[in-house]
């Protein structure tokens, strides 16, 4: 029928296992779950995890045969890597990696045609913003329905919100934090904001990343290692902190000021 | 019915030829260059937004233009940061509520190409005359026949007085539609205008007449 048997290796804190499957002697369906203590970290093709890999190990059809199967995970390689979790004869099934069926066997069969991180000009603030971001700038100055559908397809990340109700004590500061963008920025502050929102959806994305296509998906958002270093290393909570602790002081200075119009006209 | 419009080489003509079809079809286009995105820019969210899931395709279709249009975005960040494999769902939510959708692909035999295609109804292959242009029309017919999706017309672009329609279609196996070197029409395309809006009596605009009569024959086999 079939023969199972698993190998382990650590080198460099990332453990590597071997299967091997033995001497099918038809098409099965095989699932092989992974035992160790942490995720597993799949053969890819062009930036995608093979056909049949999931969170959890392999699952698919393998033609008759001989097969070995490998992966990587961070944990440690403690009692066995792995086990054939079930394996039942699927003699018509079609095996994996046999057609470009689902999306993803294109991008791995004919290449991923994103531009390289490299070619991607760092972050700055030259950097012309997204349609995204220009409607989200632009979205106090109009009222249609593009600016609508667009502000709610980026909402404000949920951790601003939060910090937001525990610190500001200012409606205007949680106003502009929890996505009630009822007035528009100054046309100075727009764009930096707009890179914030930015910025700040995307290291959510990284904090809330619990699957590896999650994780992959994030990271690749972010341009990379470098990118989520950059990210990591930015500052932008206490820029933002900064920001509004500043404009908070400036706006009570302000309601402090009650400027006296129609005395000064006499004045005049 | 998503219909993808390709061909291969850059240049030949393929933006042209999606942007006309639609219009014939009164259907959407939309443009799958994502690094290099020829149709005209829409305000709002983009072809970018959506395959990196920041907007929903229906809000990213624009219906204010002279040809309902999904635009793609022009930077390199966005391009990057969309997800190629999303393509597919969002080509068949557009397909949903639209009757036909155009799908202008870019250049090359990259997964940008495949992933049109191998959703598509059918395909519309552009050419132009030459050796090079014709041998890479080739290699995406392959790729479509690999992608089980059918050849319905080629369109043997930019033709000159007498086309070799004949031996085009006979080496790309399906029927040429030739439409011919007109300014007029690469005036209007610079213009983000349809050419059967500025010149309908126009032979290019004829030829994309009957390009799209043999479309809706297709579609109805």
């Amino acid at each position: 029928m079939v023969t199972f048997d698993c190998s382990a290796s650590h080198h460099d804190g990332v453990t590597l296992v071997t299967v091997f499957l033995r001497d099918l002697e038809t098409s099965m369906r095989v699932t092989v779950r992974n035992c160790l203590d942490g995720p597993v970290w799949p053969p890819r093709t062009e930036g995608l995890p093979e056909t049949g890999w999931t969170a959890t190990g392999f699952s698919g059809v393998l033609p008759p045969g001989s097969h070995a199967l490998g992966y990587a995970t961070p944990a440690q390689p403690d009692g066995t890597p792995a086990e054939l979790a079930d394996a039942v004869v699927a003699p018509d099934a079609t095996p994996v990696g046999a057609g470009l069926d689902s999306p993803a066997d294109v991008v791995r069969e004919l290449g991923d045609p994103s531009p390289p991180a490299d070619a991607v000009p760092a972050t700055d603030p030259s950097t012309p913003p997204t349609s995204a971001e220009t409607a989200l700038r632009d979205h106090g100055s109009r009222s249609s329905p593009i600016a609508d559908s667009d502000g709610s397809a980026t909402p404000p990340a949920p951790h601003t919100a939060k910090d937001s109700g525990a610190t500001a004590t200012h409606g205007s500061v949680t106003d502009t934090t929890t996505g009630d963008y009822s007035e528009a920025f100054p046309p100075e502050l727009g764009p930096w904001i707009a890179e914030m929102t930015r910025r700040v959806d995307r290291a959510v994305a990284l904090a809330e990343a619990d699957t590896v296509p999650e994780a992959t998906s994030a990271v690749r958002e972010v341009g990379g290692r470098e990118g989520v270093q950059e990210l990591a290393n930015a500052g932008d909570e206490r820029q933002l902190r900064l920001v509004a602790r500043r404009a908070s002081q400036l706006a009570d200075q302000r309601a402090a000021a009650t400027i006296p119009v129609e005395t000064l006209t006499k004045i005049t | 019915m998503i219909l993808a419009v390709t061909g291969g080489k850059g240049g030949v003509g393929k933006s042209t030829v999606a942007y006309n079809l639609a219009a014939q079809l009164d259907g959407v286009v939309v443009d799958g260059d994502l690094a290099m995105a020829d149709l005209p820019e829409g305000h709002g969210p983009d072809l970018h937004d959506v395959l990196a899931g920041r907007a929903t395709p229906d809000e990213a279709v624009r219906e204010d233009g002279p040809v309902t249009l999904l635009p793609c975005g022009r930077t390199l960040a966005g391009a990057r940061a969309a997800d190629p494999t999303r393509l597919a769902d969002a080509l068949e939510t557009i397909d949903h509520t639209h009757r036909w959708v155009v799908v202008d692909s870019p250049a090359g035999l990259r997964a940008d190409v495949g992933l049109p295609l191998a959703v598509a109804d059918m395909a519309v292959l552009v050419t132009i005359g030459s050796t090079a242009a014709l041998a890479d029309a080739l290699r995406v017919r392959e790729l479509a026949r690999e992608l089980d999706t059918g050849l319905c017309r080629v369109v043997l672009n930019r033709a000159g007085a007498d086309p070799e329609t004949e031996a085009v279609a006979d080496r790309l196996g399906a029927p040429v539609v030739s439409v011919p070197d007109s300014e007029a029409l690469a005036t209007a395309q610079r213009h983000g205008h349809p050419i059967d809006r500025t010149a309908p009596d126009s032979a290019a605009a004829v030829a994309f007449e009957s390009l799209a009569a043999a479309v809706y024959a297709c579609s109805s086999v």
